[in-house]
């Protein structure tokens, strides 16, 4: 045992914190559409995307890949990081999909809906699902429908849409400049991946790709991408506690640094505990999720639990603490605030709970029948 | 990064497994931790550290010299899972066990590792610990217990006080401060049934009285139990608290997963809704992993730094939130103490220490802050 993180893999992470802080533009500074465009194809070109598309096998390197993902929480960047990074090429890859990962590196911003939890079943275990789009085939596959909240879609080149396609699920990535495809007005209170709804009216698809377990691979992918969500909360929530140590540590009212007055210091004390207890489960569950430990499945939802709360109370501590600063854009706060309450909204905070509560009624009465309830204090003491 | 056990831990998980489930008397399972005073709670508790020494099983991670395994911190990590799985007892040196012994192996000698710590793991002797005194809780810094040198060993008189089990124990690893010395807080091993100690049960809020106080009224301690230079307290102390944060709070910090699947049991059993427990689940599951993280960082021979602190607000934060919610969940049945609610009930109320003992929430938040790097609250 041990949780040393390689010298490699926090270099790699310190390289991408610095490119990520020199190269991309501040979404709090409102960079138009052409710059954020830009901005995306440079990230895309870098390759650290890339780092998200293998090596998810292995425990270890899928907790290095967190480790790594951190960054991006820790600096705000525009365009779908999470959904491409996490889910994606995840899923481009393990489905065997050459087209559409060519479409994912060519500098092509494309988006999509990550499945959300399924209500569910009756052995407990959770799942997610995608809803699926009517696809048919008139000439070119065709794709009718809605698709509510899509991130980043106003800047998107192409969307992939889950689609049932000859009473098969498959993926159609179909491209917002074709005919039948209207993108709403962006909107919503994340500074990095303002959301959109996308409707498709015989929308022609560009590309179509199906894969026998494709449904699984988009369960597990949806999975993945829950964890680099809690890996950005954890680097967030890390970097808004680094900002207000720093700046109550220069900040002075009645003589003395405003960090020194305990009900600071332990509100901050407070909020490193609650990141730090989401970073240890999320590593925990990236490492049961890859060497198929089952209470993973429940974990990852946990997880998302946990992080996406610890990482909001995280921002607010840093707003409280950084005064009237912390309000105003000055110090900048707000773009992590803003992306911690997106986070916490885009928890889905009811399915997980039912899933969780589902998980629960598992353990208790067991796939196969009752299990006693063993009460504390079975053994009678004396006295 | 590893966080799977190795391959000699995982052998050895395997047969200890085996060899609880053999073993452990049916009627020892799932007794809350940490509660009851009576003389039949006690005895079980240390019956079940003598089966395990004989066993084989204490504290795998010693070295061979000191009557462990020689293994790695993970195999103490197996011996706490099995033990909570099975809902075994706590074996009752564990206060000794992983606080003391620690700091003796440190900075002890030789002779004193083999007098005490065979004894410790056979459980012939049941340890105390001797820091807290009605003016020095959470800044120990106020101790006035005096050890006054006579001969080649002192005399030492004073008042302890919130001394868990003192009523049962043989010896107590005690801070004294040596009079004629500058900072001379040193710690000594105490001989509980010397003349001039006096043992008094304090009743808690539980109503039980495990927490005792001790009056030391010139009682000799020789020369020979001196542990680590006089005047050299605060460091050893210092090292053996940080093993209390890390390694020592770590079977309750796992149990609060196994209580949680008991509550879930018994509230699903009894017709109540579980999903009250959901947010229960959700920290049990942080404060598991953030443990886990603590005892990798320790086997890979790093400090824990600012985690063993964040792991104890963690945990004993969460496990009162925990048995809070039964009070939601099952209030008047948990709060009347009927039909089997009184354990837990009592554990309950027993859960009020636990942000207290150990260094205070409060004492673990300036921790933590401190390693943050805010500036000091004291000017």
């Amino acid at each position: 045992m041990d949780y040393r993180i390689d010298d490699e893999v926090a270099a790699l992470r310190a390289a991408l914190l610095t490119f990520l802080r020199e190269r991309m533009p501040d979404p709090g500074a409102e960079p138009g559409p052409d710059e954020r465009l830009a901005a995306w194809l440079e990230l895309v070109g870098s390759e650290w995307l890339e780092h998200y598309t293998t090596g998810t096998g292995d425990p270890a390197e899928r907790v290095s890949a967190l480790h790594v993902a951190e960054a991006f929480g820790a600096v705000p960047v525009t365009g779908p990081v999470d959904v491409v990074a996490g889910y994606l090429l995840p899923l481009a890859a393990a489905t065997g999909w050459t087209a559409g990962l060519d479409r994912l590196r060519d500098g092509s911003l494309v988006t999509a809906l990550v499945p959300g939890l399924d209500t569910p079943g009756r052995d407990g275990v959770p799942r997610r699902r995608a809803e699926r789009l009517p696809a048919v085939r008139d000439g070119a596959v065709r794709v009718t429908g809605r698709l509510e909240r899509v991130p980043c879609a106003a800047d998107a080149h192409a969307v992939v849409v889950a689609v049932e396609l000859d009473g098969l699920p498959a993926l159609a990535l179909v491209e917002t400049e074709r005919d039948g495809v209207a993108v709403g007005a962006p909107s919503g209170v994340d500074l990095r991946r303002p959301v959109a709804d996308v409707t498709f009216d015989d929308a022609e698809a560009a590309a179509v790709h199906t894969a026998t377990d494709l449904v699984d691979r988009e369960d597990s992918s949806a999975a993945g991408h829950s964890l680099f969500l809690d890996a950005e909360a954890v680097g967030g929530g890390t970097e808004v506690i680094a900002r207000s140590v720093e700046y109550c540590t220069g900040r002075v009212q009645f003589g003395r640094p405003v960090g020194s007055f305990q009900a600071v210091r332990h509100r901050l004390a407070d909020v490193t505990a609650t990141v730090e207890g989401g970073r240890s489960l999320a590593y925990r569950a990236a490492w049961d999720l890859a060497a198929a430990i089952p209470s993973a499945a429940a974990d990852v939802i946990a997880s998302r639990l946990w992080s996406s709360a610890a990482y909001l109370a995280a921002a607010e501590a840093a707003v409280q603490c950084h005064g009237g600063t912390g309000f105003t854009w000055e110090q900048g706060v707000h773009r992590w605030y803003r992306a911690a309450i997106a986070g916490r909204g885009g928890a889905d905070l009811a399915a997980a709970r039912a899933a969780v509560a589902a998980h629960l009624r598992l353990l208790a009465t067991g796939p196969t029948g009752v299990r006693v309830a063993a009460p504390v204090g079975a053994a009678r003491r004396a006295g | 990064m590893d966080l799977s056990l190795s391959g000699a831990a995982l052998d050895y998980r395997d047969e200890l497994r085996d060899w609880v489930a053999a073993t452990l008397p049916v009627g020892w399972r799932d007794v809350p931790v940490g509660i009851g005073d009576d003389a039949a709670y006690v005895a079980m508790r240390r019956d079940w550290g003598t089966m395990l020494h004989e066993g084989g099983w204490l504290a795998p991670h010693w070295p061979a010299a000191c009557g462990g395994r020689g293994l790695g911190v993970d195999a103490q990590l197996a011996f706490l899972d099995v033990l909570v799985a099975a809902g075994a007892p706590e074996p009752m040196n564990t206060n000794g066990m992983s606080i003391f012994a620690p700091a003796l192996m440190a900075f002890g000698t030789d002779d004193q590792r083999a007098r005490y710590l065979g004894p410790m793991l056979a459980h012939d002797d049941i340890w105390c610990q001797g820091f807290s005194e009605p003016g020095a809780g959470s800044d120990l810094g106020g101790l006035t217990t005096r050890a006054i040198p006579d001969g080649d060993g002192f005399v030492v008189s004073g008042q302890k006080v919130w001394t868990s089990y003192a009523l049962f124990a043989q010896r107590c690893y005690l801070m004294v401060r040596v009079t004629g010395v500058p900072d001379g807080v040193t710690m000594v091993v105490l001989h509980m049934d010397r003349p001039g100690v006096t043992v008094r049960p304090l009743r808690n809020l539980t109503g039980s009285s495990e927490f005792c106080e001790v009056f030391l009224d010139d009682v000799t301690v020789d020369a020979d139990d001196i542990v680590g230079e006089i005047g050299d307290g605060w460091r050893v102390a210092t090292y053996a608290l940080a093993r209390e944060r890390s390694t020592g709070l770590a079977q309750r910090a796992l149990q609060l997963s196994r209580e949680l699947e008991l509550m879930n049991a018994r509230l699903h059993a009894g017709g109540h809704d579980g999903a009250a427990l959901v947010g229960a689940f959700v920290r049990s599951r942080a404060v598991d992993s953030t443990v886990r993280r603590v005892l990798a960082t320790i086997a890979e021979g790093a400090e824990p730094g600012m985690l063993a602190p964040v792991a104890k607000v963690l945990w004993s934060e969460g496990h009162q939130a925990q048995l809070a919610t039964l009070v939601e969940i099952a209030g008047p049945e948990v709060t009347a103490a009927g039909d089997g609610w009184a354990d837990w009930l009592r554990a309950l109320l027993f859960s009020r220490a636990e942000t207290i003992y150990g260094g205070t929430s409060e004492i673990q938040r300036n921790l933590i802050a401190k390693s943050l790097g805010l500036p000091s609250d004291r000017g």
